[in-house]
């Protein structure tokens, strides 16, 4: 992380630090959406798929903050995001 | 970076600008992410982690705030058999009993609520009614055995801890479910970036280093974090799993369920919304509660009726909501029953819940704790104040650690200024502003008018007090103020309890008035605690080792720089 100040002590975020939070924002709970539509493609009635679905999403979630932070290759954080978004995506555009 | 920069924090050495040019190992990255994942929303997680700890009493408190109300004589359960007569008067039931009651008293509301209260504050024959007629609502507490209605005073009770945990205050409930949810994600975060960060988790536990500055702060970090980490990780992910219906309602969407017919099947409420009423008799209830309570201990013999809810009582709309509960059910879901009121005919009945809700209320039960008994609710205390000592450790540790790199500690650079006065505010600010709630609580006149809303604008009165006297005065005076503010307090609660109310410490040792003694020995620990912080945060000097120590290290970056 950046340890730049501003003129009053603060750090100044750089754009890699920013790009990360926006991306484990957006895209950690982009994929915990996705996770938790998946469950409507199992083989269960939907009262159960909605709540198995809304509990993993959570951890799902929580681990997929943890990843952005994890990599150290910005580019590779983004396309991590990316492709599993696109494989889930895909799997539920498919079977839901 | 600019000059006044320049004089407000130590320069780099040569040293640190090499270290800076190597990779961060793994460990180091996560370091950063416990950091401020922890800082950033840390007092708002500090105030939902006390305000849910004190929460685990919060019937307790809501007794101790309407002392008004008299002890309850325990246990005076009726014998099984007598609750078990399909042919019992509806008036030897404490249900029948109430209905009787509000049959004679307010016999036109629109809604008759009738619950069992808490164990832990009440008895089988003391019943909480609340009734609604309009716009007005009315609560008490109803003795079926004496016949006597306790109307308490008007007041915030412990339930605005129990709303402020995760509904905040002055602001939208959704919005302050949302901001609650990113700081619980937050500290499910830094927790695991925590566990990640440390190298030797088992042994730091064992560790702890008196006297050493940011070391000992670290040892007491390390102390709060590690043997709850279980429960920390539990109540954190629990909390998230209560609200997770306005976090993550697309599932619902996407699979077109109607969500108010799904929560039908599952909660017993209906909201006595029916127009055109035209007057009609009701049923006699008695033999209603026998056979559903006798039919649902078939399947659980620990199942009791636990509220009776009439929907427009003596009309042609009426209906009889009947919720059952086993005792010490971790699940927050029961069985309910819903019958016609003019002909006692069944209209509705839960089924059992697919496993998934099961888990999912088993989770919300875990979280809220209302089925642990007095010692595992002091073990949830006790464990929640381990997490309120974690966050708090953690954000004085971060001042801490970097007031060594100050050059002027008179004249800190506007970050560190801004966290330091917001941990005051937060730290020692809130319990005083708590404590100030109860003593409102007791001072208020009785007959004021919007007396609870009034308790409550004190409260955040002396919170935003606190707060302001934290801008105005030295941080170590700021602490030393707020600190025994909170000690004294503490200290004189019971006196205050006994000057204005007729339960003070000796009248509750006379009478066996375990409640309020209890409360009086907790003020009592909590004000020599407070007074043990007092002094160690404020009144403890820097030994003239580490001050030298300080002095060379300032001296030398100089030089270097």
């Amino acid at each position: 992380m950046s340890k730049r100040r501003s003129s009053h002590g603060f750090y100044l975020p750089d754009f890699s630090v920013i790009s990360r939070i926006v991306l484990a924002i957006g895209g950690s709970y982009g994929i915990a959406v996705l996770t938790d539509l998946l469950f409507l493609a199992l083989p269960i009635d939907d009262i159960s798929a909605i709540y198995w679905g809304q509990i993993t999403s959570v951890v799902v979630c929580a681990l997929m903050i943890i990843l952005v932070f994890s990599l150290r290759r910005l580019w590779l954080a983004w396309a991590v995001v990316a492709s599993l978004s696109s494989i889930l995506g895909l799997i539920c555009y498919a079977t839901i | 970076m600019s000059d006044s920069t320049k004089t407000q924090s130590v320069p780099m050495t040569k040293r640190q600008q090499k270290d800076k040019t190597k990779v961060k190992g793994y460990r180091l990255l996560m370091s950063d992410v416990h950091t401020w994942f922890g800082l950033l929303l840390g007092w708002l997680l500090f105030t939902i982690f006390l305000m849910g700890t004190v929460s685990y009493f919060n019937n307790e408190l809501t007794a101790w705030m309407q002392p008004e109300i008299t002890a309850v004589s325990k246990p005076s359960a009726l014998p099984l058999s007598s609750q078990n007569s399909p042919n019992k008067a509806q008036t030897s039931e404490p249900f029948g009993v109430a209905i009787a009651h509000l049959q004679a008293t307010q016999a036109n509301a629109k809604n008759w609520f009738i619950t069992k209260g808490p164990t832990s504050t009440s008895n089988e024959q003391r019943l909480h009614i609340t009734t609604s007629a309009d716009d007005e609502r009315l609560r008490y507490q109803f003795d079926t055995q004496t016949q006597t209605a306790y109307m308490p005073r008007d007041t915030a009770g412990g339930n605005f801890f129990y709303r402020m945990h995760f509904d905040l205050h002055y602001m939208s409930v959704i919005w302050a479910r949302i901001i609650v949810g990113i700081a619980s994600m937050m500290m499910l975060i830094a927790i695991i970036a925590g566990v990640i960060v440390h190298k030797k988790i088992f042994t730091d536990f064992f560790t702890f280093r008196w006297g050493k500055g940011q070391r000992s702060w670290l040892d007491a970090h390390n102390a709060f974090s590690v043997l709850p980490l279980p429960f920390h990780i539990m109540i954190t992910f629990t909390g998230i799993i209560t609200l997770i219906a306005l976090y993550m309602p697309w599932g619902g969407k996407v699979a077109n369920i109607d969500t108010e017919q799904l929560f039908e099947g599952i909660y017993s409420y209906r909201a006595a919304d029916a127009t055109e009423l035209q007057p009609a008799p009701m049923v006699d209830i008695s033999p209603l509660l026998t056979t559903a309570q006798s039919e649902w201990q078939k399947l659980n013999p620990n199942y009791v009726i636990t509220s009776v809810s009439i929907n427009h009582p003596n009309t042609d709309h009426s209906k009889i909501i009947v919720d059952g509960k086993a005792d010490h059910q971790i699940s927050t879901i029961g069985a309910f029953r819903i019958y016609d009121g003019q002909t006692g005919d069944i209209l509705e009945q839960s089924k059992p819940p697919p496993l998934a809700v099961t888990t999912h209320t088993v989770m919300i039960g875990l979280h809220a704790g209302r089925f642990a008994d007095y010692w595992l609710r002091w073990m949830y205390f006790l464990l929640g104040g381990a997490g309120c000592g974690m966050i708090a450790t953690g954000l004085v540790l971060w001042t801490v650690k970097r007031r060594r790199q100050l050059l002027d500690m008179d004249k800190p650079y506007l970050g560190f200024w801004l966290v330091e006065k917001l941990n005051i505010a937060t730290l020692a600010g809130l319990p005083l502003a708590m404590v100030g709630l109860l003593w409102l609580n007791r001072l208020l006149p009785l007959e004021m008018t919007a007396r609870a809303k009034w308790e409550i604008d004190g409260f955040f009165i002396i919170w935003a007090g606190s707060f302001i006297l934290t801008l105005l005065l030295s941080s170590r005076h700021a602490w030393r103020v707020l600190l025994s503010l909170v000690t004294l307090s503490l200290l004189f609660t019971p006196l205050l309890n006994s000057l204005t109310t007729e339960r003070g410490f000796l009248q509750s040792v006379l009478s066996g008035d375990a409640l309020f003694i209890s409360f009086d020995i907790a003020f009592f620990i909590l004000a020599l605690l407070f007074a043990y912080i007092t002094y160690a945060v404020s009144f403890k000097k820097m030994s003239p080792k580490q001050k030298t120590k300080s002095k060379r290290r300032v001296a030398s970056q100089i030089e270097i720089s």
